[in-house]
């Protein structure tokens, strides 16, 4: 346990040290939450029409879900891809040791690759899930954004989201041990997932197969769904894919660092 | 017997990096394990401190199975790596925390064992510096120092001197002398010859993964015919010279260049004064004069018929 302890912290420490990284982690998202609650303005625009049939089109896209705003709904997918590209963060805690020769040294340490792959993913876990929370608070506090009616769910579902993206992470860096390459997939395996729960947001048109598919496997969209309906039973699928996801990080993980 | 690796063998896929290599070391002795590029020593160190595993043969550290205590054997070795190993954004003094701490270093011991480490490789008021602000030397230093932070029973250095300045080669050679005086067993990597012959009693010379040579100094130098060579620059070039000292008992070759002789022979009483002698009856006049004896070049020039450098 002490092993996981020692690679945990310094793992942090580390990031702690790239002040670059820790304002963008901490600015992007302040900006997407300022960009859109400064665009927004809930109201309508006057040439919105109905659709033929008679069904107001109005009426069916800014139904507001579990007393949300459009605006808020935006921040919460926002929050959501940003936290997702930060698993980038426990790609570097893997490549990197790989980049300065520390894996190398790290196998002749009696403490075996499976306490450094957890002391890894904790120490990225904490750093991301921190982000997360500040997050929370800095849109509240300063663009009153409103993160879902029950903070412990919300709270639950970031908790849980946050271990996902992190295992995401871990599981990328070991198949793909580029840290450039990682952000690139990262980004890219982001950027659909994301756009699913924004299309539901804004459109009223029924989503094609292909895309309720995308919509089945976006980790995005279960978060986001938990948030909105403040249901306890909406967190079961981010609960049920952490439970695979985390486990089998680590074993890819260490597979790779031994 | 500290160490005791019996036939072993590491296969790449197909390719034999290491095969059927066995030694031994006694406690508190240099070992040295030579071998142009190439030949199996990281490997076989590798092998050795447990970081990847073998295909065949058996490795006994402490009179334990490498194979069975894996832990603690690896707890009671420090390997220095080949390539620098060093986190860039920790401190040299939290480098040596994090390694540490890795060993089961905790509270005084840890600080303790810390500034001895430090104190050991000269970097003690370079402690809170990055090792991106670390000269070659210095980093090369630092590198030896996370690896006996624990202060290990073994040591193990994979060409440490690698690359780096005369100054601190030699403060890294004197350090490795002080770690053996101090009870340490030591496994030196290298093919630089000059230190492997500095530092080490026993010697293994490795090539393409074989063992070509093992045993003491004088041991690994019997092996070779040659004992002697003698290189004289004269002023001018008579051949009745030549043929005299080709004459003399014991002499195996002597080359002509230009106006330089090149003489091998083996180790004879007098060789030297006999051969001034021929040179002086004959009234040449000598420029310049140089005897070598044998070194562990010259033994790895004639078992394998090239460089150790090639
Ligand atoms: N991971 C690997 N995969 C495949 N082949 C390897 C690997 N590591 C080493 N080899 C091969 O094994 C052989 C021995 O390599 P090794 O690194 O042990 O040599 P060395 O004696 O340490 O050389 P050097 O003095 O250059 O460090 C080489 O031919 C090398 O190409
Ligand atoms: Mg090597």
């Amino acid at each position: 346990m002490s092993d996981i302890i020692t690679v945990a912290s310094f793992t942090l420490r580390r990031y702690v040290r790239k002040p670059l990284a820790i304002v963008l982690f901490i600015f992007a998202p302040l900006l997407l939450f300022a960009f859109i609650s400064g665009s927004t303005m809930n109201s309508f625009v006057s040439d919105v029409k109905s659709v033929p049939g008679g069904t107001s089109l109005v009426n069916s896209f800014i139904a507001p879900e579990g007393g949300l705003e459009t605006a808020d709904r935006e921040c919460i997918v926002f929050m959501l891809m940003t936290l997702f590209y930060f698993a980038v963060l426990s790609c570097q805690s893997v490549t990197g040791d790989f980049k300065n020769g520390i894996n190398t040294r790290f196998k002749a340490c009696p403490a075996g690759a499976l306490k450094n792959i957890i002391g890894k993913s904790a120490g990225s876990f904490v750093l991301l899930f921190g982000f997360s929370i500040l997050n929370l608070i800095l849109g509240k506090l300063i663009f009153g954004v409103n993160f879902g009616s029950n903070m412990i769910i919300t709270i639950a579902t970031l908790f849980l989201y946050c271990i996902i993206t992190n295992s995401f992470g871990i599981l990328l860096s070991a198949f793909i041990r580029n840290i450039y390459v990682c952000c690139v997939l990262d980004f890219f395996i982001n950027f659909p997932m994301m756009f699913v729960v924004m299309y539901k947001i804004f459109s009223p048109i029924k989503i094609t197969p292909m895309f309720s598919f995308l919509s089945a496997i976006s980790i995005h969209n279960y978060a986001f769904n938990a948030i909105v309906t403040t249901e306890w039973s909406a967190l079961l699928p981010l609960l049920a894919i952490a439970a695979v996801i985390t486990p089998l990080s680590l074993l890819v993980g260490r597979r790779v660092l031994r | 017997m500290i160490v005791k690796v019996n036939n072993l063998v590491k296969r790449y896929k197909d390719f034999i990096a290491v095969d059927n290599v066995s030694f031994e070391i006694e406690k508190g002795e240099i070992f040295g394990l030579l071998g142009p590029n190439g030949a199996g020593k990281t490997t076989t160190i590798s092998s050795l401190a447990g970081m990847s595993k073998f295909d065949g043969g058996e490795i006994r550290i402490f009179d334990m199975d490498l194979k069975k205590d894996e832990k603690e054997i690896k707890s009671r070795i420090g390997i220095v790596p080949q390539d620098i190993a060093l986190y860039n954004d920790l401190t040299a003094y939290e480098n040596l925390c994090y390694f540490g701490r890795l060993y089961g270093l905790r509270g005084g011991k840890l600080k303790e064992n810390i500034e001895k480490a430090l104190d050991f490789t000269g970097l003690t008021d370079r402690r809170k510096d990055y090792p991106s602000k670390y000269s070659g030397g210095m980093k090369r230093r630092l590198n030896i120092a996370c690896a006996i932070v624990h202060q290990p029973e073994l040591i193990i250095m994979d060409e440490p001197t690698v690359g780096i300045d005369p100054q601190s080669r030699n403060h890294i050679l004197k350090s490795i002398k002080k770690l053996n005086e101090e009870g340490s067993t030591i496994i030196y990597t290298s093919h630089y010859m000059e230190e492997v012959e500095e530092l080490c009693s026993n010697i293994l010379i490795m090539d393409r993964g074989r063992v070509i040579a093992k045993g003491s100094q004088s041991q690994l130098k019997s092996l070779v015919a040659v004992d002697e060579t003698i290189d004289v620059e004269l002023s001018g070039m008579n051949f009745s010279i030549v043929d005299k000292i080709k004459a003399l008992d014991g002499v195996i070759d002597c080359v002509v260049d230009g106006t330089k002789l090149k003489i091998v022979s083996k180790k004879q009483n007098h060789m030297l004064g006999r051969v001034i002698g021929i040179i002086s009856d004959c009234a040449a006049e000598i420029i310049s004069l140089n005897v070598e004896t044998p070194n562990l070049e010259t033994v790895f020039l004639t078992l394998t018929g090239k460089t150790l450098r090639n």
